[in-house]
């Protein structure tokens, strides 16, 4: 299972930066750049704070997907 | 003060308290104490680096501090605690075969597993911490 995630996309819908978005939901903006990247995994509290940011629920931010076998 | 300048002082903070543990520790292995190295120059910067980093967290104010000490932050932090920790388990048998074998003296396998059990975990942050 991989943990995939539509910051990026959903940050852009919003007119978000990087730096604004971690602004509004008061972490870093390196957070925010290793949480779009997959780099870092963020805890729940934070999940439901980016929904609240970026105005969508949890499950179409963050998604699990299938490894794809080689 | 802002965010940007916090994470520098951090970074600077710790940068400084683990190259000079590292430092003592490795002139004490190869060289022993000379008078230039005075024994208690780990323990005096790691009190005024925390001292530093606690007055600059105060002048930041709680918001930027919980942005700078954020969850990232905290994750790094505890990757970097795990590897210090296994690094100082794994100084075990490394210095109790050197002294065994006579290679160390205790006094000196006691300054480098501290220094190096203190320093290290920060100087690891650091890299993580610039690595972006």
């Amino acid at each position: 299972m991989e943990l995939l995630n539509h910051i990026n996309k959903l940050r852009k819908k919003n007119n978000l930066t990087q730096a604004q978005l971690a602004e509004a939901i008061g972490v870093s903006r390196k957070t925010i750049n290793t949480i779009e990247n997959r780099i870092f995994v963020p805890s729940t509290v934070l999940a439901l704070r980016l929904a609240i940011e970026l105005k969508a629920p949890v499950e179409k931010i963050f998604e699990l997907s299938e490894r794809k076998k080689s | 003060m802002t965010i940007e300048s916090l994470q520098i002082i951090r970074r600077a903070v710790f940068l400084a308290i683990g190259l000079i543990c590292v430092f003592y520790g490795v002139v004490y292995l190869f060289i022993g104490l000379t008078n230039a190295l005075n024994p208690f120059l780990p323990g005096i910067v790691g009190v005024v680096g925390t001292i530093v980093l606690f007055a600059a967290s105060f002048v930041s104010g709680r918001n930027i501090t919980q942005v700078v000490f954020d969850e990232l932050s905290r994750a790094e932090w505890s990757r970097a605690l795990k590897f210090g920790y296994w690094l100082a388990v794994a100084m075990y048998p490394i210095f109790g075969v050197a002294l065994w074998q006579g290679l160390v003296a205790h006094n000196q396998v006691f300054a480098v597993m501290g220094t190096f059990t203190g320093g290290v975990p920060l100087l690891y942050f650091c890299w993580l911490d610039f690595r972006g």
